[in-house]
């Protein structure tokens, strides 16, 4: 039962935070319009003459809607890139940011902007924040093989090192472009991680990928099971190890790649939600997906929600604000959970 | 399942950790692997599960090359539990001898009857029922070895090879293995373990296999193997024969050359 209870729990809480995403914001919309401009634009219901503005419709459609659902996605891709990580790696410490995802996507997009190419196409930035994301990966997984063996701890400190690249290069685009006001700024912005303007581009372009990543994590929870067990005794039991480490690695990237790519550096998500679920729901992998992505979608929602409500003007920004009460929060749970501390 | 290993060499970090060994597993015999230190006794093992890649020579699974297989039908022919330690996460005991049943699983396929039978036979055959429910993060080393036991008798594979399963098991655990491993290979498998104990292997191995610095010394019955100019070339100690029982059963006592100068 109990079991169950969680995951009813936690999409219980989804619903109910991407409907008050929906609702709340500094135009007072009812539920009932909202509703009547979701069913017509769906094409259920038609609301000529129902009293709803056109300025209301395009609230409720091309903004807050959006902003919604991007922020559902990028919260369940990094949790899902993070537990697979953290899985794979048999580490707690692992997160998208360990092996690249976050300063690679970083660098794309940042390299994107400063060359101008964010005014060409609303897709230019995302797209180079992916491939940035994606690229980096690849080399940090191509440096660390060796012989067709890609030993753990070697791709952790190629991940560093590629993140002391990256973001060295990020730093560099950035300084060159201090001069240009409009382009430091946004880069920055960038940086800082958002949901604010998010428009039904971004959730198309996210969603494919988180529902690809979801699909194929799913093929892989008993594997990562197994491969908590030592690579050794994973091979022994039947897994085949190198294909298994090349999916996770795979999948794990494209999700939290795309993530990066619409929402910007969103820390902390894909290190503390798998973290906290799996405190909460044990170390099976069948259980932790699901639940790890469901509660991703539930924090960066609710993060996203608290960052509108304090600062209706966007100051406070949603990277900002999953670091800042997410870090503390963790610090908690760890103090809380020292006796089982070994326990990951 | 007859296991053979023919010439078989492996090179471990620039070292030939073993130099060509050819052995013959007997269907239905529990051979015993025996040797000093860094003899081989592992890399055996790990190669005759097909984990250790060879640099020359084959290993054959009745007549057919290891390397034919691939992981999963390797894994559901071959049982292999490592001396390695291995991390413990909060899987609970059954969760974890469950996972032993993987090469026989689908994809997204639930668990089947037959597992979860294979998994209840594996644990009372380790004696370690009323474990089941416990995380094996909490078991002692001696009741976490017995589970790991149970995930490789899960799998119900017609070879099982244990590196050293008896590291961290106290005596009467020891025994109870044995006789487990004795009962497997009556049954029909084919069960080679590596040890140190030479009176154990003695009284319960059908086979031993003798090895040092990589190759085989010589191999055979245990009275044939276990001569004390063997012992004494492979472990560098002397060794006096005590018989017991009328000469039925026999105890070895080891001494450093030093010692007995």
């Amino acid at each position: 039962m109990r079991k169950y209870a969680l995951m009813a729990g936690l999409f219980a809480a989804a619903l109910l935070l991407a409907a008050l995403s929906v609702r709340l914001g500094v135009a007072d919309i009812d539920s009932g319009k909202i509703l009547k401009v979701i069913l017509s634009e769906l094409g259920i219901i038609s609301t000529e003459g129902m009293g709803v503005s056109a300025h209301e419709r395009a609230i409720v459609w091309h903004i807050r809607l959006p902003r919604t659902l991007t922020g559902a996605f990028v919260g369940a891709s990094l949790a899902l890139s993070g537990v697979m990580l953290q899985g794979l790696f048999r580490n707690p410490m692992a997160s998208p940011a360990v092996v690249g995802v976050s300063t690679g996507g970083a660098l794309g997009a940042t390299s994107a902007i400063a060359l101008g190419l964010g005014a060409a196409s609303i897709w230019a930035v995302p797209m180079s924040a992916f491939a940035g994301a994606l690229v980096t990966v690849l080399l940090v997984s191509l440096v660390a093989s060796h012989k067709g063996h890609t030993p753990l701890g070697a791709l952790i400190l190629c991940g560093m090192a590629m993140n002391a690249i990256a973001g060295a290069l990020t730093t560099l685009v950035l300084s060159y472009s201090v001069s240009d006001f409009e382009i430091a700024r946004q880069i920055l912005f960038w940086l800082m991680g958002s949901l604010t303007n998010r428009t039904w581009e971004h959730v198309i372009l996210i969603a494919p990928f988180f529902a690809a990543s979801g699909a194929a994590a799913a093929f892989f929870g008993r594997e990562l099971n197994l491969m908590m067990s030592g690579g050794e005794a994973a091979m022994a039991l039947g897994v085949n190890t190198a294909r298994t480490k090349a999916w996770v690695l795979v999948i794990a990237a494209a999700a939290a790649g795309a993530a990066v790519a619409v929402a910007g550096v969103v820390g902390f998500v894909g290190l503390l939600v798998p973290h906290i679920v799996r405190m909460l729901a044990g170390p099976d992998h069948r259980r932790l997906l699901p639940l790890s992505m469901t509660a991703g979608a539930v924090f960066v929602m609710g993060m996203d929600l608290l960052a509108r409500v304090l600062s209706p003007a966007g100051e406070v920004r949603l990277g900002v604000l999953s670091a800042s009460i997410g870090g503390p929060f963790f610090l908690y749970l760890i103090v809380q959970n020292r006796a089982r501390a070994e326990s990951f | 399942m007859r296991l053979e290993a023919e010439n078989a060499q492996v090179e471990l970090g620039g070292r030939d950790a073993l130099k060509g060994v050819s052995a013959d597993f007997r269907t239905g015999a529990l051979t015993g692997v025996i040797g000093a230190n860094g003899a081989g006794k592992t890399t055996l093992l790990r190669a005759l599960a097909g984990l250790a890649p060879l640099k020359g020579g084959r290993i054959m699974l009745d007549g057919e090359p290891i390397d034919a297989f691939d992981r999963r039908e390797t894994a559901r022919r071959v049982g292999y539990l490592a001396q390695k330690q291995e991390p413990a996460f909060p899987f609970r005991a059954d969760e974890t001898v469950m996972m032993g049943r993987y090469p026989h699983q689908g994809r997204l396929a639930p668990e089947t009857e037959a597992d979860r039978e294979a998994v209840a036979a594996a644990l009372r055959d380790v004696d370690a029922e009323d474990l089941a429910g416990r995380a094996i993060n909490e078991l002692s080393g001696g009741e976490l070895q017995r589970v790991l036991i149970a995930r490789t008798l899960a799998a119900q594979t017609p070879v099982l090879l244990l590196d050293e399963p008896f590291a961290n098991l106290d005596v009467r655990h020891c025994l109870d293995i044995l006789a487990i491993l004795r009962a497997q290979a009556s049954g029909g498998r084919t069960v080679v373990v590596s040890a140190h104990d030479l009176n154990l292997a003695h009284r319960f191995c059908d086979e031993l296999l003798l090895l040092h610095e990589g190759e085989v010394l010589v191999s055979g019955n245990p009275r044939s193997v276990l001569r004390p100019e063997f012992i004494e070339q492979a472990f560098g100690v002397r060794a006096h024969i005590l018989p017991v029982n009328g000469g039925e059963e026999r105890h070895f006592i080891l001494r450093a050359p030093e010692e007995e100068e």
